[in-house]
């Protein structure tokens, strides 16, 4: 009994301080926040010795009036990329079909090339199209990027599910789409959550991107905001940091009411290779 | 005569190709079209605006007797393979640990803590580890502190240490995905294969080697793709921390190929490099599938 | 009688219709001429911003009034100051510069716009440099108002003018003058005396005699690169300045590819090698790890008191004075001057007075992309420029920024700066004469690389004799790819 009690704590032990460890580059993070940049300098390790909420108030001035755009960017491409992925996810994971291999190991390859290469070439696609400066000159390319992942996290969700659901559904002469709506999505609720979320996230943080086909003020995301604290001779890490802090509230937020779906998403047990 | 199978085929499955078509016009468009352009200049001397001359596989043949592309290999290799080796066991290790615990309500509390890590950008987190490796930084505090100052170094700067110190970014390594999918892939492990083998007297540690680990095959095969997929890619720690050096102590592929393209305006040449990035991943990835068989594997209808 | 009236009708007629036709051509430049659109500008240090109460000192805001004032001598005219693009800016402008999207104008470092021009990325400013600027009384060519040297200087390898300039990079070492005081210190001018007191400081053992950036290409590298070999090289001038067309009194980078390929002083002389052992010498006194190290890192070591010394530019002095939890007391000097007391390859002491870089233009370099003559603001933009180059409007500009010395005719610095920096006649501009003694930095290739090369050097990875070698090969490979992709003919100076 008393080695069973032992390890117990053990295991508790081990894994606060693996967190410990995890999280402290984020506690170095909100202490450095509330420094000025000259005591960040000149007391780069320890506590502040005052709050500078300035800071704050600063960082959110900047920051505050472009989380419009970004929500509406991000949760833009989000509602496009869980349609299409798990469409698709669910139509090569349940349904055969010439050329079926080669069309998926063809989707899932483009995660292989490497993204500095298509900068250029992709901006000059968006510029073509006539959507620089406008938010669609950031959704549709976060959504065709998106889609690839989510479509093989879809995939993989979706060969798992048994298939006397599909079988019963087609015996009542269900179609393709109806057996969709009516039957996989239903099934797939924490799956949809996860991709939503990974994709909302890294939306969410992407720089370059915005800020190379976006130079109006007014549709700027939430990332540009915070650069107003880095300028081309000098930083102001106190208010920057602060900056990131503020720009993360929102995902926090969202991360506070989806966390148990996120987590049973990624822990239905189905994706794998 | 009768039509072909595969015609017949294609045509009793137009519904599930119109259905498809969203989903390839947006890749054709922002990512075919890209990638096959970039595929399609590393047959060039192209400076990346105007000018142009198809040299067939001239890149290729100098990348080999580059000797800085011959480095960046060297230690896209050494990172390649220390990812590997980390992304298979410090995840694993704290999914295990989380799996293993008795208290529910406290596991829900571990797991969701090594989550939050998430909503930080990626850049962020970079910039926090730059400063913990600085002269003056906390790597070094600590170690005065314990009474090593005589390990303390300038650890981006140092020729022998800037490769490994840029390994140990992002200690004790536990991403908030990988972890979740091992514990993903432990907690759908069947009840019975853990019951079966304390009958038969396996202990604990018995158990993890021979029924956990070979039940989450598929999992370990997903991380060790992404895996190999990111590091052999990446670039961006260079760029924020080290611009591939000192010297060239830390120059990988990826940040070659970023130079190449836009600082010395040999785009033609960079396309080589990613084009042979392209080719490694694919292979690995391919290797990787055929090689390690998970026990239980399921197909389509 | 009747046909002199109409000849006197035909005269008036003709006569009012010449001068109703001169009335009506407006002029294409300055405050009469008239100019619509929206005009994106990119003024990087100069962009003006809103005050924060987190700012550690207040932002430029002069760029407003420059806006306002120009819309209101061209209401159909609308400024649009481009912000927050800073982050990694290079990539920024290479993709919207290549996809033809650049703002009209935008800041672009001179060694950008040296290949970007000749590539058919921007518009030349030759023709319009020729032209009076009627902004400014009793101008009769634009580009009287510009320093000679800095125009020179920038000039591409294709003999054009691509940036229009108005200040200069300024650097020097910072000190810690009670660290001076304490240990009995003198500033030093000359190298040897430079040495001196490096190993004093080193020998007490308290501070670090010199911080370094080594991780930063621009800064430690190249300007060091400057400073120790200029004095080396300054010497032989005339037998690097030798096409004719080219300015005289100024090494352009067609002279330095000739040269090169005439064999003048190649990496392998002893003159070259003295250069790249100074620099070893020099290294000893750095700040410990010195090539991880950035220049804000290298600047805090100087401002918390750890370091004595430390290389920076007129910019630095901003956050240095107004550091509030600086505890010592500052000066400047400019960067010791190698003389024959440590080598035979340099001058007498005195020959050159103080070194600063006074690298042509530093956050007032604007070049014009091809892209906006396709729409339809190239007359605008250079309008822009001309009225922003007036030093009546660039001066409160430039001295509201405080960063940085300006470089047009008749423009003062600010203040604090002139107290610091601004005393003609006590030192060279090297960057304006002979901006790249040594060759290394002729291409951004050649350049890069040499780094990694030079940091294997200090570090003690590879020998001299493979450092020279290696980089012969760079350099060559960088002055071929010059001479190609610039046509130039070398024949007729007896090069191949």
């Amino acid at each position: 009994m008393r080695n069973f009690y032992i390890g117990e704590v053990l295991k508790h032990l081990s894994i606060i301080i693996l967190i410990l460890l995890t999280l402290y580059p984020f506690f170095f993070l909100v202490i450095s926040s509330l420094k000025s940049h000259e005591e960040f300098t000149h007391n780069f390790l320890g506590l502040p010795k005052y709050i500078r909420w300035v800071n704050y108030t600063a960082a959110w001035k900047a920051v505050s009036r472009y989380i419009y755009n970004s929500l509406i960017m991000s949760s833009s491409t989000v509602i496009m990329v869980v349609f299409l992925s798990s469409y698709v996810g669910y139509i090569f994971a349940r349904y055969k079909f010439p050329g079926r291999e080669f069309l998926f190991y063809a989707i899932i390859s483009l995660l292989m090339i490497p993204g500095a290469l298509t900068l250029i070439p992709q901006f000059i696609i968006v510029k073509n199209l006539g959507l620089l400066n406008t938010r669609w000159a950031c959704i549709l390319p976060w959504t065709s990027g998106g889609q690839i992942f989510a479509i093989f996290v879809m995939h993989s969700f979706m060969s798992s599910l048994p298939e006397e659901l599909f079988e019963a559904a087609r015996v009542d002469g269900a179609g393709i789409f109806q057996i969709y709506t009516k039957i996989a999505i239903p099934l797939s609720y924490p799956t949809l959550v996860t991709i939503a979320i990974m994709h909302f996230v890294g939306t969410w943080n992407d720089i370059i991107w915005p800020l190379v086909t976006i130079t109006k003020p007014e549709l700027r995301p939430v990332t540009v905001g915070i650069m107003a604290f880095n300028s081309a001779y000098y930083q102001n890490y106190g208010p920057l940091f602060a900056g990131y802090i503020l720009a993360s509230i929102p995902l926090i937020i969202l991360f506070i009411f989806t966390m148990r779906f996120y987590i049973q998403g990624l822990l239905s047990g189905a994706i794998k290779m | 005569m009768g039509q072909s199978p595969i015609l017949k085929n294609i045509y009793k499955n137009k519904f599930i190709y119109l259905s498809l078509i969203p989903t390839f016009a947006l890749l054709l468009t922002f990512n075919y079209y890209p990638a096959i352009n970039a595929l399609y200049h590393s047959l060039f001397e192209w400076d990346g605006i105007g000018y142009e001359k198809f040299i067939g596989i001239g890149n290729f043949i100098n990348l080999f007797k580059d000797p800085v592309f011959i480095i960046s290999l060297k230690n896209v290799s050494v990172l390649a393979i220390a990812g590997v080796i980390i992304s298979l066991t410090f995840p694993l290790l704290a999914a295990e640990l989380t799996f293993n615990l008795r208290n529910l309500k406290m596991q829900y509390l571990y797991r969701t803590m090594f989550v939050v890590p998430m909503v930080v950008p990626g850049v962020v987190v970079l910039l926090l580890w730059g400063f913990i490796y600085r002269p003056d930084g906390l790597l070094n505090h600590i170690l005065t502190t314990i009474g090593f100052s005589n390990l303390t170094r300038p650890w981006l700067g140092d020729f022998n240490t800037a490769l490994y110190a840029i390994i140990f970014i992002g200690f004790p390594w536990i991403g908030s995905f990988n972890y979740l999918i091992y514990l993903a892939g432990l907690q759908s492990i069947n009840r019975e294969l853990f019951e079966s083998s304390i009958i038969d007297g396996a202990t604990r540690l018995q158990q993890i080697f021979y029924i956990d680990i070979p039940m989450i095959l598929g999992q370990i095969k997903l991380i060790l793709i992404l895996t190999i997929i990111g590091v052999m890619q990446g670039y961006t720690t260079q760029v924020v921390l080290t611009q591939g050096g000192p010297g060239y102590a830390t120059m990988v592929p990826g940040m070659y190929m970023y130079n190449s393209a836009f600082q010395y305006y040999k785009m033609g040449y960079g396309c080589a490099i990613g084009t042979f990035l392209f080719g490694v991943i694919l292979i690995l990835t391919i290797i990787s599938r055929k090689y390690i068989q998970a026990p239980t594997e399921f197909g389509g209808r | 009688m009747r046909r002199i009236l109409v000849i006197l009708t035909l005269i008036v007629f003709i006569l009012g219709s010449i001068s109703v036709l001169l009335a009506q051509e407006k002029p294409k430049f300055g405050p009469k001429a008239s100019l619509k659109g929206e005009l994106q500008v990119y003024l990087q240090a100069y962009t003006p911003r809103e005050k924060t109460e987190a700012d550690r000192w207040p932002p430029p805001q002069y760029g407003w009034t420059i806006q306002k004032e120009y819309e209101k001598l061209h209401p159909g005219v609308k400024i649009k100051f481009l912000e927050a693009v800073e982050t990694d800016y290079f990539t920024w402008i290479q993709t919207r510069l290549i996809g033809g999207e650049a703002p009209h104008i935008f800041w672009g470092h001179h060694s950008w716009a040296e290949e970007w021009g000749p590539k058919g990325l921007l518009v030349s400013m030759d023709p319009y440099l020729d032209l009076p600027n009627p902004y400014i009384p009793g101008n009769k060519k634009w580009r009287d108002i510009f320093d000679p040297g800095v125009l020179a200087i920038n000039v591409a390898p294709d003999g054009k003018q691509y940036t229009i300039n108005g200040d200069l990079v300024t650097t020097g070492i910072f000190y810690n003058k009670d660290v001076f005081d304490q240990l009995g210190l003198k500033v030093p001018k000359y190298w040897d005396e430079f040495i001196t007191v490096l190993k004093k400081i080193k020998a007490d053992g308290k501070y670090i005699p010199m911080s370094w950036a080594g991780a930063e290409k621009e800064c430690a590298y190249s300007w060091l690169n400057r400073f120790t070999r200029y004095p080396l090289y300054k010497p032989l001038m005339k037998e690097f300045d030798v096409i004719p067309e080219e300015k005289p009194g100024v090494v352009t980078q067609k002279e330095q590819a000739l040269a090169w390929k005439k064999g003048i002083e190649t990496l392998s002389s002893e003159r070259w090698k003295v250069g790249a052992q100074l620099q070893k010498e020099l290294s000893q006194y750095w700040s410990p790890g010195f090539l991880g190290l950035t220049m804000s890192q290298a600047y805090d070591q100087f401002i918390t008191g750890k370091a004595a010394m430390h290389l920076n530019g007129s910019w630095q002095i901003k956050p240095v004075r107004l550091d509030p939890l600086r505890k010592f007391n500052w000066g400047w000097m400019p960067f010791p001057v190698v003389t024959n007391k440590t080598t035979k390859y340099a001058p007498r002491p005195g020959t050159i007075k103080g070194l600063t870089l006074g690298g042509p233009s530093a956050a007032f370099q604007f070049n014009v992309p091809a892209s906006a003559q396709k729409q339809g603001m190239l007359e605008v933009a250079v309008d822009f420029l001309m009225y922003l180059t007036a030093p009546k409007n660039a001066g409160p500009l430039i001295a509201d920024l405080g960063a940085f010395l300006p470089s047009l005719k008749g423009v003062r610095p600010a203040k604090e700066l002139e107290a610091v920096f601004w005393k003609p006649g006590t030192y060279e501009f090297l960057e304006l004469i002979f901006p790249n003694p040594g060759y290394i930095d002729i291409t951004e290739e050649a350049k890069d690389k040499n780094y990694k090369l030079w940091q294997l050097y200090i570090g003690d990875q590879i020998s001299l004799d493979k450092y020279v070698e290696e980089a012969t090969r760079n350099v060559d490979d960088a002055v071929n790819k010059l001479i190609k992709e610039n046509n130039w003919d070398f024949s007729k100076y007896g090069v191949k």
